[in-house]
């Protein structure tokens, strides 16, 4: 029995039966180091993978932008760099906000409220890409598509560009509104269950 | 910048030795707790990983406004009940218990089995302040734990403790 464990009354003493395996303590903190070292691994090497995509095609779009010899793909090149910087500022911004949200240390209550805060913050992060980066990003890559497809003058030259635009449109918000969205509802929907049995009576 | 390195390595190696102190002192209250929310022997292994790095995460925030006993149950708890929830959406059909007495090592006695099965089929939070019970938290750490008051948990906790003490009577009658 270890120095922290109190006498008590019979259940706690048939309950204490149990062996403790502390012979496995030293491989336990081992595989935990790996553990949490292969996580923030994974952290990095997801932030590295956005924010190259941002390196790359933020000066692209930026000497695009500069190169254009007409107004309108001046400013589409512009938007794109725009979104596309911001985009991985907003998300970095986002991410270091809710790493320091929930804390394992609080209450179970007061744990769970605090993990209901995050899935709500995450579902209004998820529904709002389809606003703050996929219309600006849209409308930018539109402007310099939309007059290379246009240059014979015939109005049905149109349809690729249009149809482009909506589909990208379409598998943002599915992606982001149905499929993630409805992955952290359903977190939420178990998290909001347990709350409501602490919380009763 | 050197003096700063050193305070900052002299400080990781502090926390690593509370760190193992830590799951030293509490590692079979841990896997006791594993017991009480999985009946797969992988799945606790898993859990108490879980748990051992959430430990490993928090140990550098932890400022002494809760006893470390507190703080330490209070982490267990919140990971096992999000990773016991994940397990549930993975595997809907849990292994029956009866399989669990022919695992090695995972149970000590007739009477510790009983006691295990009756802790795992408590619902959610029962099961949360029945184990802090049986491991001899005060009704003050539960509340601290907990984040709900003393007099509820007194309340629910002494319905609990019959519950218990009903699941081990039948095994001191054939004795």
């Amino acid at each position: 029995m270890n120095s922290h464990e109190s006498p008590g009354d019979e259940l706690q003493a048939v309950w204490r039966q149990n062996p403790a395996g502390k012979e496995d303590v030293a491989m336990t903190i081992r595989l935990v180091q790996e553990k949490g070292r292969s996580f923030q691994d994974v952290v990095r090497e997801q932030n590295r993978a956005g924010y190259l995509l941002a390196l790359a095609l933020g000066p692209l779009t930026a000497l695009a932008a500069w190169k254009a010899n007409a107004a309108i793909f001046q400013i589409g090149y512009l938007i794109l760099t725009v979104t596309v910087v911001a985009g991985c500022v907003v998300t970095w911004l986002y991410h270091r906000k809710e790493r320091s949200l929930a804390d394992t240390g609080a209450s179970v209550r007061e744990y769970h409220r605090q993990l209901l805060e995050v899935y709500d913050r995450r579902i209004r992060f998820l529904k709002s890409v389809k606003f703050w980066y996929a219309i600006p990003l849209l409308t930018g890559a539109s402007m310099v598509l939309f007059p290379i497809w246009t240059r014979s003058g015939n109005p049905w030259d149109l349809w690729m560009p249009v149809t482009l635009v909506v589909l990208v449109w379409v598998w943002m918000w599915h992606f982001n509104d149905v499929r993630n969205v409805g992955q952290v509802r359903r977190k939420r929907q178990e998290v909001e269950e347990l709350l409501a049995q602490i919380e009763h009576e | 910048m050197r003096d700063y390195l050193i305070v900052g390595s002299s400080r990781q190696a502090s926390l690593d030795v509370r760190y193992q102190q830590l799951l030293e002192a509490y590692a079979s209250a841990l896997r006791r707790l594993c017991a009480a929310y999985l009946t797969d022997q992988a799945d606790r292994q898993d859990l108490f990983q879980e748990i051992a790095l959430a430990l490993w995460k928090a140990l550098p925030r932890y400022r002494r406004e809760a006893s470390e006993r507190t703080w330490l149950y209070r982490v267990a708890h919140n990971v096992a009940l999000t990773y016991s929830g994940r397990r549930r959406r993975k595997d809907r059909l849990e292994r029956p218990l009866e399989e669990m007495a022919t695992e090695p090592g995972v149970t000590e006695g007739q009477r510790h089995r009983e006691l295990l099965e009756a802790v795992q089929q408590l619902p959610s939070f029962d099961k949360q302040l029945a184990l802090l019970y049986l491991e001899g938290l005060t009704g003050r750490e539960m509340e601290d734990v907990t984040g709900i008051s003393a007099n509820n948990v007194a309340v629910r906790l002494s319905r609990v403790r019959q519950r218990l003490a009903a699941s081990l009577r039948p095994k001191e009658v054939r004795r």
